[in-house]
């Protein structure tokens, strides 16, 4: 039981308060903007399941004058997934309202919405994590089993992509006639945790956003591309707990990660006032429920590059 | 469950019938007091242990506060021992998406091609994605290029070891003259899945249709390890009371 009391809140009273909240840290949610978004309609299953047919063989068949070819069976591969509910809540105190000088409400009600893309994003980082195909960085000189992120290493984790014939996320940035920019090729998405910039800004080919060729594309959470790569740096990629670290540099091609939640009722945000549930009005609840969950659609189009820190 | 309501406390209680044995009990909140109640030695068995306690954040955290039957002729009188091992042990999981990955240690150049790797329970018939072998740049290459970045379909040996299979033909995969393993490599279990068509196989039969595993993000589950000194012996009826304060303020030193 966790109320927000003036006990533990507190006031500001001592002091001229300045009721404008100063701004929190917002980490940048990387993963589920990523993800494809699927929708189960209401007054249904929890679960949704994805069908793919694999692809025919296409040997060259001859067909014979005299007859037909055999038929081949089509072969499909089924992927489900469960929608589950994801929450939080916060209880206020009437007394905090009355008593505490900022807009405890309002800023409250913000938390709330960043906690939940926060959240939302930490689920999808922990599916891609468990589920992703995994190469190991080799060719660095920090003398690690796995080392630092190469050049080398970057062309692995895009060859099987390459391999598999995923299709690039992001489109050409052309170039233009800004002295210092150039054009960045049509690119897979690479998150990336913001301890490894200097790794990455070492790899041969990097390009900063700044050198792009236009700004209008790039993403508040972008760092700089390499050849057919773009890369995204959060603190909220996995980070292992090893010593050294571990860091997940994932490739994401389109088509290899989806979302679903529930029609219409996906996210909510819950303000209940005063006496939602007490005699005495003295208790509001502020939450969010959030019907989610993420997949790996196709695992052929996404590859986590393990490295650790130069 | 919920705690939404200052001063209301939370409880609940399992009755159950020991196995003589250490049972792992999973609980519906996150406890501060879990009480086990020997109801068969609860009175006039000497050396009996009516009532066992466990507080959260107790000195040291696998011991169990235990109530003794000193009294042999009537069971009246009862003492109270520290139980320094085989008490209560908290076994809450962390949750999360378990993972389906695990790496490779060898590989054989054989029909059927055999893989051993890290501790991971496969099941027949799923599909598998292999990586991080073949060539790698300047490092030293790590063998097997054939296997690198394609899926195949397993035949578990054992806990440790796989066979492949190709994952439509369902031929064996022989690896008899393929680029000999020398290193790394590792295993990801496809999208939680069977195989293509999930064709109803031992352990799956077609009268209980299999359906592919779902992503799923497990919830953490509180859980608490009764350890075998506490559970009596076999037969034994026990009690199970499991508390959730309402509120708790440490007062620190009031002296």
């Amino acid at each position: 039981m966790t109320v927000t009391t003036t006990e533990n809140y507190g006031s500001m009273t001592d002091a001229w308060a300045h009721r404008a909240l100063l701004q929190r840290s917002k980490p940048r949610c990387v993963h589920a903007v990523l993800c494809t978004p699927f929708d189960l309609p209401q007054k249904n299953s929890s679960s949704m399941t994805m069908r793919r047919q694999e692809n025919l063989n296409s040997d060259p068949v001859v067909l014979p004058e005299d007859g037909d070819p055999a038929p081949e069976q089509i072969q499909k591969f089924d992927i489900n997934v469960q929608v589950q509910e994801f929450g939080k809540v916060v209880l206020l105190s009437r007394k905090v309202l009355l008593v505490a000088e900022d807009d405890t409400a309002a800023e409250t009600a913000d938390n709330l919405s960043q906690c939940l893309h926060t959240m939302i994003d930490k689920v999808v980082r922990e599916v891609w994590a468990a589920s992703t195909p995994q190469l190991s960085c080799l060719n660095g000189v920090n003398g690690n089993a796995i080392t630092e992120l190469t050049q080398i290493d970057v062309e692995r984790a895009i060859s099987y992509l390459d391999d598999n014939d995923t299709e690039k996320m992001t489109p050409i940035i052309e170039g233009s006639s800004r002295f210092g920019t150039a054009p960045v090729e049509d690119a897979f998405w690479v998150t990336a945790h913001t301890n490894l910039k200097p790794d990455i800004r070492r790899l041969d080919s990097f390009l900063s956003t700044a050198e792009y060729g236009s700004q209008e594309p790039v993403l508040q959470a972008e760092f700089g591309a390499t050849d057919e790569a773009r890369w995204l740096t959060s603190t909220l990629v996995e980070k292992s707990t090893d010593s050294p670290p571990v860091f997940n540099n994932t490739f994401v091609g389109a088509y290899a990660v989806g979302s679903v939640s529930i029609d219409d009722v996906s996210t909510e945000m819950i303000l209940k006032p005063l006496g939602f549930n007490d005699y005495l009005n003295r208790f509001q609840s502020m939450g969010f429920t959030a019907w989610f969950n993420a997949v790996v659609l196709d695992d052929a189009h996404i590859a986590t590059l393990l490295s650790t820190k130069a | 469950m919920s705690d939404l309501h200052y001063g209301q406390t939370m409880s609940e209680a399992f009755r159950m019938v020991s196995g003589g044995a250490a049972y792992t009990a999973t609980l519906n909140f996150d406890p501060d007091m879990v009480i086990l109640n020997n109801l068969t030695t609860w009175t006039g068995t000497a050396g009996g242990f009516p009532r066992n306690f466990w507080f959260k954040d107790q000195t040291t955290a696998a011991h169990a506060f235990q109530q003794v039957v000193t009294d042999t002729a009537a069971g009246a009188s009862f003492n109270f021992a520290d139980l320094a091992t085989n008490g209560f042990t908290t076994a809450n999981t962390s949750g999360g998406v378990a993972t389906s990955q695990c790496t490779i240690s060898a590989i054989t150049q054989a029909d059927p091609c055999n893989i051993t790797h890290s501790a991971f329970t496969f099941q027949t018939n799923q599909l598998v994605r292999i990586t991080d072998l073949g060539p790698v740049g300047d490092a030293t290459d790590r063998g097997m290029d054939e296997l690198e970045g394609k899926r195949y379909r397993v035949v578990v040996v054992d806990a440790t070891h796989i066979t492949l299979k190709d994952p439509i033909t369902g031929e064996a995969i022989d690896s008899s003259a393929y680029v000999a393993y020398v290193s790394g490599g590792r295993l990801t279990l496809e999208s939680h899945s069977l195989a293509l068509n999930y064709p109803q196989v031992s352990p799956y039969s077609d009268t209980s249709p299999y359906n592919p595993n779902a992503f799923s993000y497990d919830p953490i589950t509180y859980r608490m390890t009764l350890g075998s000194t506490i559970m009596g012996t076999d037969g034994d009826v026990m009690l199970l009371q499991s508390f959730k304060y309402g509120n708790f303020v440490d007062l620190g030193d009031i002296g």
